[in-house]
């Protein structure tokens, strides 16, 4: 425990002295602010911007939380039917791994044409990029060491139980590191959408504040933005520690 | 008198890319009701093909396996239990529910614990059955896989190198354990091990087996009385029996 305590304060130490010596530079240089706005001018953004950020932050985070969950869901019930099913597995496969290596920054524009400039079309967008990392995650977990087939099948146990009480089981460390690494994916996914064209969202604004030359206000929304990707991911791991207890201890 | 197991000219080959491999040729032994049989030989020899054969696992290329078993004995609900060289109970579930997982696939957990609690107490692990694998030592996880294989009821106990990967005291102790919950259990073992000595310490019979392609070399009838521990590996009788198999093995 005293080991995690002192690895925060250093966290928090570095991101001080980051932060203390952005903040010199900039005003000893004598930067321009629509170059590089000082933290001071960012957090001074921040609180005027507050209203602003806050409704269209709420949006993003909505859009993110959305595009996760129907992207988590596909992922893992996809997994799941693959391995279950080698024939669906092998033609399914190769056209899955087609369409994930297509560029999604390519296929904004057409999401957008297709479904609207609202928060479908960031949903769609973030959850085709975060489906497929939970996907694989959940396929690799679900592999299982032959002597759990053998033990389950001197009980005569079909594939489905082998599936629902040893595999499922066994995939869950990795289900969450897929989830883990899709709530990223997802920030991106929707922040991508909003860039293209959304009336709504921080990546709408960014576009917007960008238009005006508000440099430091560009600089705000990203803040904001991370600190909620960043507590979205925490979140993640605090319910993978409750959930998969023996996984962290092994 | 019609045996137990009766195993009939077990043939095992495999395809690979270099060719056929024969794990096995020509195997035959028989097996009486309670019988601790041990199957020793070196690494390559077969001995696991042969028990996966004999666990239904795994077709033989020729040959047959017979076993003779009695569906109305003491509520069976699985004619054989199988503990691997290593524990692999499972991480994410106590020691209790890794016990009852048997009756779990077979739909029968209810009225399943006082068979485990009993299970536990015999095998010496009283106490973790609330813990998970990883909070156990090895050889105490290897006593839960044995609860775990025992949990059925079957009347025949498969073990494939089960105390390989503990070390020599607790071998030791497990062996000893093991003799006591045979005879507690009244089952038929065939235990697979690469140690001659511990082959000896446990068999009723030895099954020596050659290796490449595995074959039933000697058959070491062991007269040795139980429970047999450290002190029976001083014995002179004992050491006769070794140098016999390591002979036979071309040592």
């Amino acid at each position: 425990m005293k080991y995690i305590e002192k690895s925060k304060i250093y966290s928090v130490l570095i991101i001080l002295v980051i932060l203390i010596v952005w903040q010199l530079f900039v005003k000893l240089m004598n930067i321009p602010v629509y170059t590089l706005p000082s933290p001071t001018d960012i957090l001074s953004s921040i609180v005027n911007q507050r209203t602003v950020l806050l409704k269209h932050g709420l949006s993003s985070c909505i859009a993110v939380i959305e595009g996760f969950i129907v992207g988590g869901t596909i992922g893992i019930v996809l997994g799941v039917l693959l391995m279950y099913h080698e024939i669906l597995n092998k033609a399914l496969m190769p056209i899955l791994v087609f369409f994930q290596t297509m560029p999604k920054v390519a296929i904004a524009p057409l999401i957008m044409v297709w479904f609207g400039l609202g928060d479908l079309s960031k949903v769609i967008l973030a959850s085709t990029i975060v489906f497929f990392a939970v996907m694989i995650n959940t396929m690799d977990g679900l592999r299982i060491q032959p002597e759990y087939y053998n033990l389950a099948r001197v009980y005569k146990a079909s594939n489905w139980q082998i599936m629902m009480k040893i595999r499922i089981w066994h995939a869950l460390p990795n289900i969450f590191t897929g989830l883990r690494i899709g709530t990223t994916l997802a920030v991106i996914g929707v922040t991508v959408a909003e860039f293209v064209g959304a009336n709504e969202g921080l990546g709408h604004l960014m576009v917007l504040y960008q238009a005006y030359l508000k440099i430091p206000h560009m600089f705000a929304s990203i803040v904001v933005l991370s600190i909620f990707g960043y507590l979205f991911y925490e979140l993640l791991r605090i319910i993978e520690k409750k959930l998969i207890p023996w996984y962290r201890e092994e | 008198m019609i045996d137990f197991i009766s195993i009939n000219n077990l043939t095992k080959s495999y395809q690979t890319e270099s060719g056929e491999v024969t794990a096995i040729e020509d195997i035959s032994f028989n097996v009486k009701r309670g019988e601790f049989i041990t199957m020793a030989g070196p690494s390559g020899c077969g001995k696991s093909t042969l028990l996966h054969i004999i666990a239904n696992l795994l077709e033989p290329s020729q040959g047959t396996v017979n076993i003779k078993h009695d569906r109305s004995e003491k509520n069976q609900l699985s004619e054989l239990g199988l503990v691997f060289q290593k524990s692999i109970l499972f991480p994410w579930c106590s020691v209790i529910d890794n016990i009852l997982f048997p009756l779990e696939l077979l739909g029968q957990k209810k009225g399943g614990r006082e068979r485990a609690m009993k299970l536990i107490e015999l095998a010496g692990i009283k106490g973790f059955e609330e813990k998970l694998p990883h909070e156990l030592s090895g050889g105490m996880q290897q006593r839960a896989s044995i609860c775990r294989a025992l949990i059925a009821n079957p009347s025949l106990l498969l073990m494939d190198e089960p105390f390989s990967a503990v070390d020599a005291l607790t071998r030791l102790k497990l062996t000893t354990d093991l003799q006591r919950i045979w005879e507690e259990e009244k089952i038929t073992i065939i235990f697979v091990t690469h140690n001659i000595e511990e082959a000896v310490t446990l068999g009723d019979r030895v099954l020596v087996l050659t290796a490449r392609p595995g074959r039933l070399v000697w058959e070491e009838k062991i007269d040795l009385p139980r429970p047999r521990g450290r002190k029976t590996a001083a014995i002179k009788e004992f050491q006769d029996h070794c140098g016999t198999i390591y002979e036979k093995l071309g040592f």
